[in-house]
C-alpha cells in the first residue's frame, strides 16, 4: 500500500533549538559550579579554622579535667587492686564471701571512675584528640583493664558460690552480679 | 529551520558537559573526604555517611546491567551487511564491532570504543533495504561525530547521581542522620534536573547533526520518508503489542512469534492514525529527541510518501528464529513486570 502524507500543516507549533539556551545553559552552569565549589572551599576552611587551629593553651583547664578524672580512677584502680588481694589471701569461707563483696564493691567504683573519664572526653573530644592525644589511647588501656576485671571476677564469683550455698549461704535474686555493673 | 551547524560549539557544549557533571561529583566527593576528615569520631554521622561512600563506590565502579542480548551472527546478516558496506563505501566508516537485535522498535549506537548497532526487530519487519540504508545512515552520524562517547559519560553521571539519590531517599528517616541525608538528597535532585536539562537539550541538538549525516547519503527525500514509515510502524508496534503479550498472559497464553501476530496491524487506517500521532507529537525540555515534525521541517520536506508491503522478504537468515526468541524474551519481561505489580499491589494492600 502506498500513502501520502503532507508534512507541513504540523511545523507551525514547533519551538527551535537555539545555540542562546545552550549558551544560557553553559553560563549557569558555570555559575552553579563557582558556587558549588567556592561553598567546598570555604566548609574547608571553616572546619579547618574550628577543628585544625584550636588553641591548646586557651583550653588547658580541659587537660586538668582529664587528669582530674585519671587521677580518681588511679586511686579508685589501686584500692581495687588491694580488695582483690585481700579476697584470694582470705583464710576461711564466711571471709571469702564478705570479701567478694568488698570486691564487687570495688570494681563498681573503678567503673564509674572510668565512666567519669569517658563523660569529659566525650564533651570536648575536639580538644583531646587535637591537643592530647594520649587520652584515648589511655582510655582503651582503662577499658581493656575493667573488661579483664570483669571476667576475673566473674571466674572468682563462680568458684566461690558453689562453696558458700554448700555452707549455708543463699544468693537471692537481689544480689548484685557484679557484671551488672556493666554499662 | 533549526540551526545545523557541526565544530566547535557542539565541542565546546559537550566539554562543558562533562567538566560540569564531573566537577560537581567531584565537589560532592571532596565535601563527603572534608566531613570523614573532621568528624571521623561521631560514631552515627560515619554510619551516615558510610552509606553515601557505598553509594560513590557503585557510582564509580558499577558496572551497567545490560541484560540479555540477542546477538545477530555474521553469517545470518547478508542483507544487513550490503547496507552497512554501502555505508561503508560512502563514508570509509567501519562496520560496528557488535549488532544486537531487540525485541521492540528502537534502532540505535552506543559503545564507548567497541560500537554497538541495536536493532529492532519490529522494523526489520517492513524496512526494506533502502530503508534500512537511510536510518542505520543516522545512526552512523552518531558514531561520526562520537556522539556515543559523549553519551557513554553521561550514562555513567546520571547513573552516579541516581544512586545518591535513592540511596538517600530511602535512607530519610526520623532519626537525626536526616541532617546528612537530605542535604545529600536535595543536592542530588537538584544536580538531576539540571544535568538531565542541559544533556537532552544537546541531545535534542545532535539528532539533527545526524539527520544531517544521513541526508548526505541518502538525500533529503528517502530519509523522510524512511524516518516516517519508521515513525509510524514503530508507534503501531509499541502502542498495541505489549498490551496484546500482557492481554494473553493474563490468561497464561503466550504469542509465540509477536511480529507475525503484529502483521494485519499495520493496516491502511493504523499507519494513517500513527502518522498523526507521530506528526502532532512536539518535544519538551525533557524530550531527548527532537520532535518529527521539527525535524522533517528542519529538512524542508513538505510530503512523505510511506509504502508498506506485507511481503518485504526477511531482512535476516534464519529471521524466524531471532523473531521467536525475541517474543519469548518480550513475554518473559511482560511476566516480570507483571509479577512486580502484583506484588507492588499486594503489598499496597497489606499495608493499607
Amino acid at each position: 500500500m502506498n500513502l501520502s502524507f503532507n508534512t507541513k500543516k504540523y511545523y507551525s507549533k514547533n519551538v527551535k533549538i537555539s545555540k542562546m539556551h545552550g549558551v544560557f545553559f553553559m553560563v549557569v552552569g558555570l555559575i552553579i559550579l563557582i558556587s558549588v565549589f567556592y561553598g567546598v572551599f570555604q566548609l574547608w576552611v571553616g572546619l579547618d579554622s574550628s577543628f585544625g587551629s584550636m588553641n591548646c593553651d586557651e583550653s588547658a583547664y580541659l587537660k586538668t579535667n582529664i587528669d582530674e578524672a585519671f587521677s580518681d580512677y588511679d586511686s579508685k584502680k589501686g584500692q581495687y587492686e588491694s580488695i582483690k588481694e585481700s579476697y584470694y589471701g582470705a583464710i576461711n569461707i564466711d571471709s571469702e564471701v564478705e570479701k567478694m563483696g568488698e570486691w564487687n564493691d570495688a570494681l563498681y567504683e573503678m567503673i564509674v571512675a572510668y565512666n567519669r573519664i569517658v563523660n569529659v572526653y566525650n564533651m570536648n573530644i575536639e580538644y583531646y584528640e587535637t591537643c592530647y592525644s594520649s587520652v584515648s589511647q589511655g582510655i582503651d588501656a582503662t577499658s581493656a583493664y575493667i573488661d579483664n576485671e570483669e571476667s576475673v571476677i566473674d571466674i572468682a564469683f563462680s568458684e566461690l558460690k558453689p562453696k558458700a550455698e554448700s555452707e549455708g549461704y543463699v544468693y537471692g535474686s537481689d544480689y548484685q552480679d557484679p557484671l551488672s555493673n556493666l554499662f | 529551520m533549526a540551526e545545523n551547524k557541526t565544530g566547535l560549539f557542539e565541542l565546546i557544549y559537550s566539554f562543558f558537559m562533562l567538566l560540569f557533571g564531573f566537577a560537581m561529583i567531584i565537589a560532592f566527593i571532596a565535601t563527603v573526604v572534608l566531613l570523614v576528615y573532621f568528624f571521623y569520631y561521631m560514631i552515627y554521622l560515619m554510619i551516615a555517611i558510610g552509606i553515601i561512600l557505598i553509594g560513590i563506590f557503585k557510582g564509580i565502579f558499577g558496572k551497567s546491567h545490560e541484560g540479555y542480548e540477542i546477538e545477530l551472527k555474521t553469517h545470518d546478516a547478508n542483507k544487513l551487511d550490503n547496507v552497512l558496506d554501502i555505508i561503508h563505501k560512502r563514508t570509509g566508516m567501519r562496520k560496528p564491532n557488535k549488532i544486537i537485535l531487540v525485541e521492540g522498535s528502537e534502532i540505535a549506537v552506543s559503545g564507548l570504543y567497541r560500537k554497538k548497532l541495536i536493532i529492532g526487530l519490529a522494523t526489520l519487519q517492513f524496512l526494506d533495504e533502502k530503508e534500512l540504508l537511510a536510518i542505520i545512515s543516522h545512526e552512523y552520524g552518531h558514531f561520526s561525530n562520537k556522539d556515543t562517547v559523549l553519551g557513554y559519560f553521561s550514562y555513567r553521571i546520571m547513573k552516579f547521581i541516581e544512586i545518591q539519590k535513592a540511596i538517600n531517599r530511602e535512607s530519610l528517616g526520623a532519626d537525626w542522620t536526616i541532617i546528612i541525608h537530605l542535604p545529600t538528597w536535595i543536592f542530588f535532585l537538584l544536580f538531576s534536573r539540571y544535568y538531565a536539562l542541559i544533556s537532552l537539550w544537546y541531545a535534542r541538538r545532535v539528532e539533527y547533526r545526524a539527520d544531517k549525516f544521513a541526508i548526505e547519503i541518502v538525500g533529503e527525500k528517502n530519509f523522510a520518508d524512511s524516518f516516517v514509515k519508521y515513525c509510524a510502524i514503530s508507534e503501531i508496534f509499541e502502542d498495541t503489542v505489549p498490551r496484546y503479550v500482557l492481554h494473553y498472559l493474563q490468561e497464561d497464553k503466550a504469542i509465540k512469534n509477536i511480529y507475525d501476530f503484529a502483521r494485519p496491524l499495520y493496516n491502511k487506517e493504523n499507519i494513517e492514525k500513527s502518522f498523526e500521532s507521530c506528526l502532532a507529537q512536539k518535544s519538551s525540555w525533557w524530550s531527548s529527541h527532537p520532535s518529527i515534525s521539527e525535524r522533517l521541517e528542519a529538512m524542508g520536506v513538505d510530503f512523505v510518501n510511506i509504502e508498506i508491503s506485507q511481503n518485504n522478504g526477511n531482512i535476516l537468515k534464519n529471521q524466524e528464529k531471532y523473531e521467536k526468541e525475541a517474543s519469548m524474551l518480550m513475554t518473559e519481561k511482560m511476566a516480570y513486570w507483571q509479577q512486580l505489580v502484583r506484588l507492588a499491589e499486594q503489598q499496597g494492600g497489606s499495608e493499607q
